[in-house]
């Protein structure tokens, strides 16, 4: 009898438990990775979970195991000594581009399956321009930056085989013994200017023969920071050994990040860390030469460097700790600023002199911008390029004049219709309705369809390609996959 | 800063004012004093008088009332012209405790027929190179092995530290320190039962009374370094693994810094700050001694003597012992505010 009793009890018991299971589960892996926006950008979704999305224990187990797995043999080809350079090593396909996105894919590896947060974007940044991602939160524009500086929270997020990051890096060019070629001060006539060799005193070295000896005089920039030759050099970054990455990181692409008030260090001085920068990427700067430089960067960004040097962050407003990170990124002078939300914590009058800073600043380095906002106004007010993201993928891309005036996914117009705009009279602002699905396990269909208003059988039906509307303009959407005679050819 | 110094000593002073009262309160609340423990055995064998005893209450002082008859004094006996003279009594006392200890007296210990302080600065060394070794081994396994695990979060190395270190958090002294004895002493023979110094040795060889000395402490300084690693451990884990995921470390990264230089550099001095707040803890406790681990191992510390110095009523002592732990316990709290000045540019004591 009792046996009876107890049996449909003891079922619905380890269902619950089993419940409880994921949803803890789900908690330690959003407590495991608060450090990347990435995943607290994926939180919404998984607490959006249905009640038929839930897995047992015993499945969850499994899928911790396989995922063990495979990182652990992503970390192995990582974390090897000496790794080839011919591995890493490849060919830009267009030399006006900086940075070449093809075919990224960023996986996590969380317990609850695999949530494919960069799901195959290509798209690349031309020299001196400013390209701009958007799309809503949990979109995966943030795991595209990180991908590109090797900073996805491991071991659990990987960018898988056959992702290509091409990066056109300046390197320092090394003779045989592995040590940089210095660049030699030249007077007029082309040769090699030399002055006397000094001990640490400052009074002449005299030789065997008694006369001083003679020693090559280095170029050196105003700062005092001694100059070295360089060459160009693809990098693939997907493939690229930590160490290896760890030079082009704050040298040749920096990142501004969302939170300048978490992003800057409360136990050191705004001084000390920028010099830290300097003296890690700049070969042969000294104290004084990297607190000169620190000092430029800091006009640069329009702070007085007197004042500002020896304070703590704490000490400074939010608009001025972003100032400080901005100063932070140019130190070395970037091929490429990531500018990840670098606004979205400010106050709106900060905002504009950040981005108007940021404009400055571009033209004076002489590169390229990648600004990632789900602002659109910003990105009107920056961008060259637009690449539109929705769940891991790019949905529309194109010039921003063609996004703006022009566009088509239905998510971007309904992006745009959801920005309020002055001068005009509306009752209600748009919103598109719903929310970002669930990361995990997404069918292979427009991952929109669920929400877009203009939705047609064929969304239901495999992952639309790219439909080619300009030269620079590209949508994915079924609406125009056989409409022609919008504008030229098919992809 | 030296203004906030001598506001907090002074403030510390009306806080030591008031510890005192309390554990002069505490301990005439006893229901027993120092003459009944020490007179026990006479009076059971018939061989004192009353009279005697009342003398001896005089002599020590002790001479008001039991607090468990003054209820019985109060409603039958005496009244309230009673029950007032021994609040008197009682005040009497305090006061001319304190008075004595503002002239830099802490009085006469009732069982080592010696100057408190003197006791207390007898035994107090030995307590604290017992203390001194174990903290500095408890600091320099548990925060790198902290940090450790912390950057391998819930790899296999983790777990097991975590199991063995809250193994070692849950086990009694008094259990292991028994375990301990039984094995190595017992039965193996590697050390010394219990005790601070052989019987036959040389005490004109100072560096032989030393390696005795050093031979006898290490089972209590195994025991006690065992035992309370755990806490810190798990602290600078939890403490880094929060700076670890802070944003200013993924700055750290996005500089170019090596794993070594966020870790050790940006992220350590961040997990310092809240591991200066165990400074105040440290200092009453190297000095205060280890009570039941000194009593299982035969220590003759500090511990050791509060220990008995308790259980005998030894009024003088019990004080003296426990303004000196509330002395450490203030200065420590002060040290520790002090520390934090240096280590988070962010506080600022002068407001």
């Amino acid at each position: 009898m009792s046996d009876i009793d107890k049996k449909p009890q003891e079922d619905s018991m380890a269902n619950e438990i089993s419940q409880r299971e994921v949803v803890n589960q789900g908690k330690a892996v959003q407590n495991a990775s608060t450090s990347t926006d990435v995943k607290s950008e994926a939180k919404p979704n998984k607490a959006k979970k249905d009640k038929s999305g839930y897995i047992s224990g015993k499945e969850s187990r499994s899928i911790s195991k396989e995922n063990n797995r495979i990182t652990r043999m992503y970390e192995k080809r990582k974390n090897r000594k000496n790794v080839p350079e011919s591995e890493y090593v490849t060919q830009m396909k267009d030399s006006g581009n900086i940075v070449e996105f093809e075919n990224l894919h960023t996986y996590f590896f969380t317990d609850a399956g695999v949530v494919k947060a960069v799901n195959g974007v290509s798209f690349s940044i031309p020299q001196g321009s400013t390209v701009g991602v958007v799309g809503e939160s949990g979109c995966g524009k943030s795991v595209t930056s990180l991908s590109l500086m090797q900073l996805v929270q491991r071991p659990q997020g990987q960018i898988m085989e056959g992702s290509e990051i091409r990066f056109k890096s300046t390197i320092y060019k090394e003779d045989e013994k592995g040590s940089q070629i210095p660049i030699w001060e030249t007077d007029a006539a082309g040769n090699v200017r030399q002055s006397q060799k000094l001990d640490k005193k400052g009074n002449p070295i005299l030789g065997a023969d008694g006369n001083p000896i003679m020693e090559n005089v280095q170029k050196r920039d105003h700062n005092d920071i001694p100059m070295y030759e360089t060459e160009e050099r693809v990098y693939n970054i997907a493939k690229m050994p930590i160490n290896k990455m760890r030079k082009v990181r704050g040298r040749e692409i920096s990142m501004i990040f969302q939170e300048p008030m978490t992003s800057l260090n409360p136990v050191f001085r705004i001084g000390h860390q920028i010099d830290e920068v300097i003296l890690l990427h700049m070969p042969g700067a000294t104290k004084k030469s990297a607190k000169n430089r620190t000092y430029e960067m800091l006009r640069l960004v329009g702070i007085i460097p007197e004042i500002v040097y020896s304070k703590y962050p704490h000490e400074l407003s939010g608009g001025m700790r972003q100032r400080v990170i901005i100063a932070m990124s140019l130190a070395c002078d970037p091929k490429l600023i990531i500018a990840d939300e670098p606004t979205t914590a400010l106050d709106v009058t900060i905002q504009a002199q950040i981005l108007e800073l940021l404009r400055n600043v571009k033209d004076k380095i002489s590169g390229s911008i990648m600004l990632i906002t789900h602002d659109l106004g910003v990105i009107a007010e920056m961008a060259d390029f637009v690449v539109v993201m929705y769940a891991g993928k790019i949905i529309e891309i194109g010039t921003a004049k063609e996004i703006f005036d022009n566009p088509h996914h239905p998510y971007t117009i309904g992006l745009q219709k959801s920005k309020p705009v002055v001068n005009k009279r509306v009752d209600r602002l748009y919103s598109i309705p719903g929310s970002v699905p669930n990361p995990i396990g997404m069918p292979d269909h427009c991952h929109f369809a669920g929400r877009c208003d203009k939705k047609i059988g064929a969304c239901q039906g495999p992952y639309p390609g790219y439909t080619q509307i300009s030269p620079t303009h590209k949508v994915a959407c079924h609406l125009y996959l056989n409409n022609k005679d919008n504008s030229g050819n098919n992809d | 800063m030296i203004k906030y110094i001598i506001k907090r000593l002074l403030l510390s002073l009306l806080l030591l004012f008031g510890v005192s009262i309390i554990i002069y309160l505490l301990i005439r609340l006893m229901p027993t004093d120092f003459i009944d423990v020490m007179m026990a055995p006479r009076i059971a064998g018939g061989t004192v008088t009353q009279a005697q005893i009342d003398a001896m209450r005089r002599f020590y002082g002790l001479n008001i009332e039991h607090p468990m008859d003054r209820a019985h004094n109060l409603v039958v006996v005496g009244g309230w012209e009673n029950f007032f003279a021994n609040i008197r009594s009682f005040i009497n006392g305090y006061w001319s405790w304190l008075f004595a200890v503002l002239g830099g007296d802490l009085g006469m210990s009732f069982m080592w027929q010696q100057p408190v302080s003197t006791v207390i600065g007898d035994a107090m060394w030995i307590s604290f190179s017992l203390a001194v070794v174990a903290l500095v081994l408890q600091f320099v396994i548990a925060i790198p092995l902290g940090i450790y695990v912390s950057t391998r979060q819930y790899s296999v190395a983790d777990n097991t530290v975590t199991v063995l270190v809250l193994m070692g958090m849950s086990l009694p002294s008094f259990f292991f320190g028994n375990l301990l004895i039984m094995l190595f002493s017992r039965n193996l023979g590697w050390f010394p039962l219990s005790g601070i110094e052989s019987g036959h040795l040389d005490l004109d060889n100072a560096f032989r009374v030393f390696l005795d000395r050093a031979w006898h402490l290490v089972l209590p300084i195994f025991t006690v370094t065992l035992l309370s690693i755990g806490g810190l451990t798990r602290f600078t884990r939890i403490t880094m693994l929060e700076v670890l995921s802070a944003d200013y470390i993924r700055t750290a990264r996005a500089k170019g810094c090596s794993e070594r230089t966020a870790i050790y550099k940006h992220a350590f001095r961040n997990t310092l700050i809240p591991i200066v707040t165990m400074i105040a803890g440290i200092l009453p406790g190297l000095f205060g001694g280890m009570i039941i681990l000194e009593e299982i191992f035969g220590i003759p510390g500090i511990g050791q003597r509060a220990l008995h110095a308790l259980r005998s009523g030894d009024i003088p002592f019990i004080m003296g012992f426990n303004m000196f732990l509330a002395i450490l316990s203030v200065i420590g709290t002060l040290l520790s505010d002090l520390a934090y000045v240096i280590v988070d540019p962010r506080v600022k004591l002068d407001r």
